[in-house]
């Protein structure tokens, strides 16, 4: 029998990365730096991995699951916390949502500014689906650029 | 949508100015003229400008006075991100093959020399100990979007958008819909944003690419294109701004560049994946 698998210190450095940022910038930005003090919570834990086989490489490191976890931190209005929810599967995190418990509302203000997102992966959609005035990427480039980038190519074919 | 489009080729790029009612042929004029007098101090590309001299030889130069804001802030991003984003990196885009001929034939890359020690500003006037290659290609361009946009609203202009080609500034009611395009598949977009009385700018790697992992975006300390990141928006009040932090986002984290200014993100990962702030959070298809 394995001992149950704790929640990945990758997922718990991230929070206290996430709740340290925050705690700072709500610091900063009333430029009264008073004492922070950034703390993971674990509310939830995965259930314990049983069918886990130690001699296979292939073997996920962390178990696929929704994790969340609550922080808190003083800001110079009082106590504030930030729960973070990742799920993860395939050792890949899946989705990130960071929802904010903030009581002022000048902290609410910094930890929207804060939270962020991130997708594994996006769609798109195909642009005549969408009804658009223009598009931005990368910039389109000049004649002279192109004329050469030919030239280049056929070079390369010669 | 605004109605009357005054489209035209100029710094490298397409350009259109999108306006409630037609641009009169004097204020076309004021911008031609403007954007020559840009190009004619700044281009990398042109055997006059005051940019190819000073690549030639060390010496004291007197810039316009529109140097001064774009220096600045050149300045500030040298700093912010430790020397990744630098105007010096056109010695080695040049070297790469992006040059003022496009030979677009690599050559052995030299290390970039540090801004104090080559280039000093008073004001607009720029001493150097050295030849340099300057390119203001990171924020340049954003820059005379709003010089533009300065432009017509100095002729009482007050329903636009320039779009300088990834770069644009809107200004006015009228609805401005921009679709995110996919870097890796130009026709499809990733998300759509609404862009009014602001700017976006879009950085991608994908289209100025001149050989295997040849591209225009130069990590400085790594001598070679940058790798991780794929594309990046930035939405912000000025052009420039936005423009500067869209580079700025291939090289440093989005919280480095939030605790010296206000912008929305996104970016793209070359893995597939995109990370953005909390604007472009219901945005993203």
């Amino acid at each position: 029998m394995l001992p149950a698998k704790k929640p990945s210190p990758v997922i718990i450095a991230l929070i206290v990365v996430v709740l340290v940022g925050l705690a700072v910038a709500a610091a900063a930005v009333v430029n009264q730096q008073k004492e922070v003090a950034p703390e993971a919570t674990q509310t939830q834990q995965p259930a314990t991995d049983t069918a886990a086989d130690t001699s296979a490489d292939t073997q996920v490191t962390y178990k696929d699951g929704t994790y969340t976890e609550k922080g808190r931190y003083i800001s110079p209005g009082g106590g504030e916390s930030i729960e973070v929810t990742l799920m993860i599967a395939n050792d890949i995190i899946t989705s990130a949502s960071v929802a904010s418990n903030a009581t002022s509302g000048e902290a609410e203000e910094y930890q929207e500014k804060f939270i962020s997102g991130y997708k594994s992966s996006v769609v798109g959609k195909d642009i005549d689906e969408v009804s658009l005035s223009r598009v931005a990427g990368s910039s389109l480039t000049s004649n002279g650029f192109n004329a050469a980038v030919e030239l280049i190519k056929a070079d390369a074919e010669a | 949508m605004l109605k009357h489009n005054y489209s035209f080729e100029a710094i490298g790029t397409p350009w259109s100015i999108e306006t409630a009612q037609p641009i009169p042929v004097h204020v076309k004029k004021v911008i031609q003229q403007r954007i020559q007098s840009f190009d004619a101090v700044y281009s990398r590309f042109r055997e006059d400008s005051l940019i190819t001299q000073i690549s030639k030889q060390a010496g004291r130069y007197t810039f316009p006075n529109d140097a001064t804001k774009l220096f600045d802030f050149y300045k500030q991003l040298y700093g912010i991100t430790n020397g990744k984003v630098t105007p010096l990196i056109g010695d080695m885009l040049s070297r790469a093959g992006y040059d003022a001929r496009y030979s677009l034939k690599p050559q052995p890359l030299a290390t970039l020399p540090d801004w104090g020690q080559v280039m000093s500003w008073d004001g607009s006037i720029l001493t150097t100990t050295q030849p340099i290659t300057l390119d203001v290609g990171a924020a340049g361009k954003g820059y005379l979007v709003d010089i533009i946009a300065e432009i017509l609203d100095g002729y009482s202009i007050s329903e636009y958008v320039v779009d300088a080609s990834g770069d644009l500034r809107h200004k006015g009611t009228t609805e401005n819909i921009v679709g995110l395009e996919h870097p890796a598949n130009p026709g499809k977009i990733i998300g759509a944003v609404d862009v009014q009385n602001r700017s976006l700018c879009a950085s991608a790697s994908n289209r100025r690419i001149w050989g295997k992992g040849m591209h225009h975006i130069f990590d400085p300390d790594e001598k070679a294109p940058t790798q991780d990141i794929l594309a990046t928006w930035v939405i912000a009040d000025e052009t420039m701004i936005a423009d500067g932090l869209a580079t700025a986002l291939f090289f440093v984290e989005p919280k480095i560049l939030q605790h010296h200014y206000t912008f929305e993100y996104l970016r793209m990962y070359a893995s597939g994946g995109v990370e953005y702030s909390a604007y472009f959070k219901d945005k993203i298809f």
